[in-house]
């Protein structure tokens, strides 16, 4: 007798959780031998080769290269080479009820792959699996019933099919409707073949297969494959072709339609699904290399900006003649130059491979930009040989491009410090990440009057919030409180610019 | 600057023996200096060198020792016929055929894993003739405690197959079936070597005529326990045989981060025990070692038998051996494969001929057909396992509570859904 094997994939690494499909070796339909590979697979701690667990031919690849299966899924199914083999396999379309009736052929019992033995009988009670016991109460199959015809063994199969003849009795085996789906060799795409588990099937099922493509598509669309009403199926259980998910969603939709104008509560929780791909991805990859290369930590602190809102007061309309709109950004990165040159631990970088600590005589400050893409972090080079004028006009045109996305990739490497300017949308402190290998990072809170102790006296002053991230394999906690107190040194005293 | 004692610490692809030039030192020398390395690195690697110092104490350095590797066939096949032990065409042919199961049975158990169908497996690829030569020797009433890389060692014991896959299943009743042949499996890095110093003292005191044997890896030799155990069988002159598989590899840590030594044999002096380093892809220099090894231990002398070999998988299923060593070092070692080399000798014995390589492995296959078949039809265990698992003779507590855990599943038979039974496999 022909058998199907669905091969789950396994756990190659003790405790792997899922696997990447790397390359097929096999074609549907491919004749196979035991061991032969079949499939290149790759796990977080290896590229394996799994061997096919049979002799036999691929019925179908459940799985497309570059997919994630979770360890445990069915990646492949084989049909194993019979002793007897094309006769018995021609009149299985009609699945005839005799063969199965002897009554004690169990589909599957060498327990090589998937079909293990999941229950049986002794002394008359029948021992089952706790999910296959489970399954049977949910589908009102009584195991006995079954057991009785399907002899010793009750593996999971028998109850799924004892369950679509809706009668677990010992005139309607499980066997036979298992047969009837056994033999085609690929899927039955045949609407009315009769007597399938589809038929029956509600649209609320445990399981569903479905070509990677339409499960990737019901997922894109928000909708659960066991929902989706199908009458193909595929090895017994509902196959859900592309044009039965359109459908349905198209049914759906209009069914929606129709209850929306009788004005009914829509009760489904809709979820939107973005591709995390382009700059996102490229923003989330950074930050996941910065916060798992570097020990981060962020040192906090409040500048009293009474002259700096002055100054900046004093100067604004002289840039503004000159068509610079100077804001307070230039004047924290003309600070940050003055304290970096005093603490130059944090204007450098960790060259892990040499075991180095570059620190960097060059001043490119990295100024962090929300733009409808995404974050980005042009950079303004050599910002200790500007003026602030120079400074305000670069920033203005790298932001200008980034949001534009005009700017060149070229335009946001090489920083070496960044100043991030969050305090613009709100808030106070925060826990900047580095823009690695960047070794430090200064977010700017929101600049705004608030209580303030001078001369013992409570007086409201404008106060900014500011907040230094450091690399901690490079920079000790008390460098980053030295830097941030000269930083603050600068942004207290403005006119103390005038000396850098 | 005169460099008074070197140790370079040979790279394992190239030589058995310890050479020392100063020229090799300085170059290393430059090398570190132009890197700023880690503390780690620095406290992990070897003294590269020793200045000119004035010393009056007499000393003791690793260069005071020369460890030379037994070997009898070189790896081109070539030999004294002289220094051939004396075994008979059986036993030449045998250890050829033992040789080519190894190869096989790991191969097998390779696929085996990547089917679902083992736990893990820790391939002994390489090991061959380090395997074979090394469990050849042993008798029945000797004991032989591994670490899971000697499986064919253990089959020479007694061990079944079947029992084999059945442990790489995590059938714990496979540990069982071991011990009735005298063999167990030790997981534990090294943490088994005291119980088997145990063993032999309990072989001494019974005054048995047999030896206890442990095989484990070079990663072992740096847990304390292996101290432990072999310091006192030395003590007690135990009649043990500490059989070291150095494969170079502790799973990703290259043998010369386990030590700065230059050999594990030298470190029998220290322990008070003879010791040998043998070629380990010789399969009659391994042979040869462990059958004096055998005397050796019979009389009350514990030793130490290195056997220098290469580990050519990952350390198991579960790791990427070309993530943490390089191609070409593997290579070298593939040159070196023991089958190959022993084939040479049997042919210049004019012994292949008799050696059929194909119905070898048609024969090798089918048992490892029936094996696996076999450990399929292991079965669930019973719910009375439970209860009499433990005691030789049951305690009537424990009658009761048997008896009154079956009227429970018989009054209640759904909670039998509850008790998990070890699923075959």
């Amino acid at each position: 007798m022909e058998d199907t094997i669905e091969f789950e994939l396994p756990d190659v690494g003790e405790g792997v959780a899922e696997g990447e499909i790397v390359a097929w070796h096999v074609e549907s339909g491919e004749h196979v031998s035991e061991n032969q590979t079949v499939v290149e697979v790759e796990t977080d701690k290896a590229v394996v080769d799994i061997p096919s667990p049979v002799d036999g031919a691929v019925r179908s690849r459940l799985a497309e290269e570059g997919e994630q299966v979770p360890v445990g899924e069915t990646i492949i199914t084989f049909e194993r080479d019979g002793p007897e083999t094309s006769a018995d396999a021609g009149d299985s379309e009609t699945g005839t009820r005799e063969s199965a009736d002897d009554g004690t052929v169990a589909p599957s019992i060498d327990g090589v792959a998937t079909d293990r033995t999941e229950a049986c009988s002794q002394n008359g009670r029948v021992f089952a699996r706790p999910s296959v016991r489970r399954l049977a109460r949910k589908t009102g199959v009584d195991l006995a019933a079954v057991s009785e015809t399907s002899g010793l063994q009750v593996t999971r199969r028998d109850v799924l099919a004892a369950a679509s003849d809706g009668v677990a009795t010992a005139e309607h085996t499980s066997v036979d409707a298992v047969e009837e789906t056994d033999h085609g060799v690929d899927v039955d795409r045949s609407a009315s073949s009769g007597n399938t588990a589809a038929e029956e099937s509600p649209a609320d099922r445990d399981r569903t297969l479905a070509m990677p493509a339409t499960r990737k598509r019901a997922r894109e669309l928000g909708v659960p494959l066991d929902d989706v009403s199908t009458d193909e199926t595929c090895d017994g259980h509902a196959f859900v072709g592309p044009e039965a998910l359109e459908s349905f969603v198209a049914a759906r939709k209009h069914e929606r339609a129709e209850r929306d104008q009788h004005a009914e509560p829509v009760s489904d929780r809709p979820e939107r699904r973005i591709p995390y791909t382009g700059v996102r991805r490229t923003i989330g990859e950074r930050m996941e290399q910065s916060m798992y290369t570097a020990p981060q930590v962020s040192h906090h602190d409040t500048v009293d900006a009474s002259e700096l809102v002055e100054t900046r007061q004093q100067l604004e309309p002289e840039a503004a003649d000159q068509g610079v709109d100077l804001t307070y950004l230039p004047f924290v990165m003309k600070a940050c130059v003055a304290a970096l040159e005093a603490y130059p631990v944090l204007n450098a970088e960790l060259d892990e491979d040499n075991g180095e600590i570059i620190e960097k005589r060059y001043y490119n400050l990295g100024v962090a930009t929300d733009t409808d893409a995404g974050l980005m972090v042009p950079v303004v080079e050599d910002v200790d040989r500007k003026n602030l004028l120079e400074i305000a006009s670069d920033v203005q045109s790298v932001v200008e491009r980034a949001r534009d996305r005009s700017i060149s990739r070229t335009e946001m490497e090489n920083g070496t410090f960044t100043v991030t300017n969050i305090g613009a949308i709100g808030g106070q402190f925060g826990t900047p990440i580095l823009n690695y290998p960047e070794v430090g990072i200064l977010a700017l809170g929101a600049l705004a009057e608030r209580p303030r102790v001078v001369d013992g006296e409570v007086v409201p002053r404008p106060v900014l919030p500011i907040s230094l991230t450091s690399d901690h394999r490079v920079v000790d906690g008390s460098d980053a409180a030295r830097f941030t107190n000269e930083l603050k040194r600068y942004l207290e005293n403005p006119s103390l610019l005038l000396l850098e | 600057m005169t460099v008074v004692t070197a140790n370079t610490g040979t790279t394992r692809a190239e030589s058995f023996t310890v050479r020392a030039s100063a020229e090799t030192n300085r170059a290393a020398l430059c090398l570190y200096a132009r890197r700023l390395v880690s503390w780690y690195e620095i406290a992990m690697s070897n003294n590269l060198s020793r200045q000119a110092l004035d010393l009056d104490a007499p000393w003791i350095s690793q260069d005071t020792l020369s460890v030379e590797p037994h070997q009898i066939v070189a790896p081109d096949g070539s030999y004294d016929p002289d220094d051939v032990p004396d075994l008979t065409e059986e036993a030449f042919l045998d250890l050829y055929r033992w040789m080519l199961f190894e190869k096989r049975y790991a191969e097998r158990m390779v696929k085996l894993q990547r089917r679902g169908e083992l736990g893990t497996f820790g391939s002994s690829r390489g090991h061959e003739a380090s395997i074979v030569g090394s469990g050849y020797p042993l008798q029945d009433s000797d004991w032989l405690l591994g670490m899971g890389r000697e499986t064919m060692a253990m089959l020479q014991q007694g061990v079944s197959l079947r029992d084999m896959i059945l442990f790489w299943r995590g059938v714990d009743d496979a540990q069982q079936f071991l011990a009735q042949e005298n063999c167990m499996i030790g997981i534990s890095v090294g943490g088994y070597l005291p119980l088997v110093t145990g063993i032999g003292w309990g072989m001494k005191r019974m005054d048995a005529d047999a030896v206890v044997t442990a095989h484990f890896g070079d990663g072992a030799t740096s847990t304390g326990a292996s101290h432990e155990a072999i310091n006192f069988a030395g003590v007690l002159d135990i009649p043990a045989i500490f059989y070291c598989q150095n494969n170079q590899w502790a799973i990703s840590t290259p043998f010369e981060k386990q030590t700065n030594a230059n050999s594990i044999a030298q470190r029998a002096i220290g322990y008070g025990v003879d010791g040998v380093r043998v070629d380990g892809n010789d399969v009659l220099a391994v042979h040869a070692a462990m059958t004096e090894a055998r005397e050796l231990a019979s009389q009350g002398n514990p030793v130490i038998v290195e056997g220098l070999t290469y580990r050519r998988g990952g350390h198991s299923t579960n790791d990427d051996p070309s993530r943490y060593r390089d191609d070409e070092e593997r290579e070298t070692w593939i040159d070196r494969d023991p089958i190959e080399r022993y084939e040479r000798f049997l042919q210049s014995e004019g012994l292949w001929d008799r050696v059929d390589r194909e119905t070898l492995l048609e024969g090798i296959d089918e048992e490892f057909d029936a094996a696996h078949e076999a450990a399929d039809a292991y079965g669930p265990r019973d719910v009375e396992e439970i209860f009499v698992h433990l005691y030789d003779e049951m305690p009537p507590a424990l009658e009761a509570q048997m008896a009154s855990f079956g009227e429970f599943l018989e009054t209640y038979p759904e909670m039998d859904e509850h008790v998990d039974r070890r699923p075959k496999g």
